[in-house]
């Protein structure tokens, strides 16, 4: 396995292409599992690297896996090792994986402590974890962090339900401290909760294996504690990030895709902010069809005036697709401007485009405006590295679509987030080779 | 003053007409909705209407041969059916399970239905797995997942897991 990529662009895919599990709602669903004794059996889940690692160091704490086919795990926490959380392996795998977060809401709630290293991740910008800890505080925990060893230690003999307003509608956030909840004594409500499809994918499997969460959907949630949670079957939704991306790379190539089983109703503004760049898709039952385009016109507003795409929080666009929206507009007839709110740096990677050919003005840390090339020349294949995840499918589809050869380095950032990529869009009729 | 006497007399009359038609309660999946209509086919070929229990308290059950939780609380169901199922409820008479497998085999799912002793006779699938319309219709993802209904075809609990289905019961009861 070669650790970069090797694209001849220019080429036209055709066909259908499945999305992956969602990798957001894996993480989450996978902890959750430390919840119950009980078996519980989750599918869909996507074959990638960030949720590998959390399976690999949920068994390392001694939960029992067992494969039921592809994509399909079931685990069993029916003997977890808590001496494990004091080793250095412990620490070094926790380190690597900022989802490893998500474990210390079930631990605290299920056998009164955990704890964690400080966590890694991504370079996109610094992301703190106060939200969490705050929350287990105001539940009764004791908190501590140790400047030595650099863990953060929760510990609490009960937990109390209680009211809280978090300071921010953090996703990861909002799951630990629900996953806390769900065990302590009495009443939780949490305002200023997450309430995106994967947060309410989360809720409704507790509820099933026997929590009692109100509010499902909104961000006002309300949870009465219950003495314990039993097994279930849980089936993950579909990648919404990765489906975006598909959006893109079939208008950005001229492609006529199918993206099969999509989970429409699960996808909130997506479609609506891929059509105001002028792609045209038709939802087929639950696929969502692409036509070959050879022209897509950028929308304006009603008055006329330049067509801005930001990110927000969940019901708003997420800032994962972002640099797809912007990558897709670089051939689009029209201008917009691209403002990411929630994140810095996450726009760098546009220096790549520019030197790919593709017009675009880097107004600061936080804005980019497009100023679409209408095809009237490809963008130029060469050699970029990726810097992130997201920005490293953008830089892909620049590369699927351009003139020539692209070289893309540190693809690790890729495969991290999409599933045997290379593999599956050559299937579709690209060019993408492994090299090293 | 009788001509105001007549408006109030009127405005109360459009009120509680209002109220009355504002009570029908709107489908959903929620506590308090109308519980959507499902209409699929038992493994002897029968298309099996969830309507046409009216009357009775009913659990509609989503399940699978293949899911180990599913089968560790065919038991609850069971006993709860054989207690309540002649039961007489507050309003509505006799308890009964409409159950929904997810199961792809059709074999599989007849089996576990016989091994399980899962005796009541509305047992449906489309045989879809995951992607089974009427897991859809009420946007199941994870299972076992339940929703209780009384007389009315109205929602009044979901995933009742363990004695809370009992509990639940006992409660229409009294």
């Amino acid at each position: 396995m070669g650790n970069s990529f090797e694209v001849t662009g220019g080429l036209t895919l055709k066909g259908d292409i499945i999305p992956q599990g969602a990798k957001n709602e894996a993480l989450q669903i996978i902890c959750a599992v430390l919840l119950t004794p009980q078996p519980v059996t989750i599918s869909n889940i996507p074959d990638i690297r960030d949720v590998n690692k959390l399976i690999e160091l949920l068994a390392n704490m001694g939960v029992r896996l067992t494969r039921k086919g592809e994509g399909i795990i079931e685990f069993q926490a029916d003997n977890v090792n808590l001496d494990f959380l004091e080793t250095t392996d412990f620490a070094k795998q926790a380190a690597a994986l900022r989802g490893s977060i998500m474990i210390v809401g079930p631990l605290l709630a299920r056998f009164g402590k955990a704890h964690i290293p400080k966590p890694g991740g991504d370079k996109i910008g610094r992301r703190r974890l106060d939200t969490h800890f705050i929350g287990f505080m105001n539940l009764g925990a004791k908190f501590d962090f140790d400047s030595k060893d650099e863990f953060y230690k929760v510990e609490a003999k009960e937990l109390r339900g209680a009211y809280m307003l978090l300071d921010e509608a953090s996703v990861t956030g909002t799951a630990n401290i629900v996953m806390a909840a769900v065990l302590a004594k009495g009443r939780t409500t949490i305002y200023n909760a997450a309430c995106e499809p994967y947060i309410q994918q989360l809720c409704k499997m507790l509820n099933n294996m026997g929590a009692k969460i109100s509010g499902i959907g909104s961000n006002l949630l309300i949870i009465d504690g219950v003495d314990g949670l039993g097994g279930c079957s849980h089936r993950m939704l579909p990648d919404m990030i990765e489906i975006g991306s598909f959006i893109g790379l079939a208008a950005m190539t001229g492609s006529e895709i199918t993206i099969k089983d999509a989970g429409i109703e699960h996808l909130g503004v997506i479609p609506g902010v891929f059509r105001r760049l002028g792609i045209n898709m038709e939802f087929r039952g639950d696929d969502i069809h692409i036509p070959a385009q050879d022209h897509y016109e950028i929308d304006t507003f009603i008055d006329g005036s330049i067509l801005t795409i930001a990110d927000a929080i969940w019901p708003g666009f997420t800032p994962d697709l972002l640099s797809v929206v912007l990558v897709t507009a670089t051939q689009a007839n029209g201008t917009v401007l691209i403002h990411q709110k929630m994140f810095e740096s996450r726009l760098f990677f546009v220096d790549k485009l520019i030197d790919m050919g593709a017009q675009i003005i880097l107004c600061d840390p936080h804005r980019a405006t497009v100023i679409g090339l209408n095809r009237k020349h490809a963008l130029r294949g060469i050699q970029m590295t990726s810097p992130d995840i997201r920005a490293g499918v953008a830089l892909l589809i620049a590369a699927l679509s351009a003139d020539g050869k692209s070289i893309i380095h540190n693809i690790e950032q890729i495969d991290r987030g999409y599933q045997k990529i290379d593999e599956r869009l050559n299937k579709l009729g690209a060019k993408i080779k492994r090299v090293s | 003053m009788k001509r105001i006497n007549l408006m109030l007399l009127m405005i109360g009359v459009a009120t509680f007409a209002f109220g009355f038609i504002y009570q029908s309660n709107p489908q959903g999946t929620n506590v308090g909705d109308k519980a959507i209509d499902l209409a699929f086919t038992s493994p002897e070929g029968k298309t099996i209407a969830l309507s046409s229990l009216r009357g009775k308290v009913v659990l509609i059950d989503f399940w699978a041969s293949w899911c180990g939780p599913c089968r560790m609380e065919n038991p609850n169901l069971v006993a709860a059916y054989n207690k309540y199922k002649d039961a007489k409820f507050k309003s509505g008479k006799g308890f009964t399970i409409y159950s929904v497998s997810l199961d792809q085999n059709k074999d599989a799912w007849m089996k576990a239905i016989k091994q399980d002793n899962l005796s009541w006779s509305y047992h449906v699938s489309d045989l879809g797995g995951w992607q089974s319309k009427p897991a859809q219709i009420y946007r199941v993802n994870s299972i076992p997942a339940s929703y209780l209904l009384d007389d009315k075809g109205v929602i009044v609990g979901k995933n009742l897991r363990g004695p809370a289905l009992e509990q639940a019961l006992e409660k229409l009861m009294k």
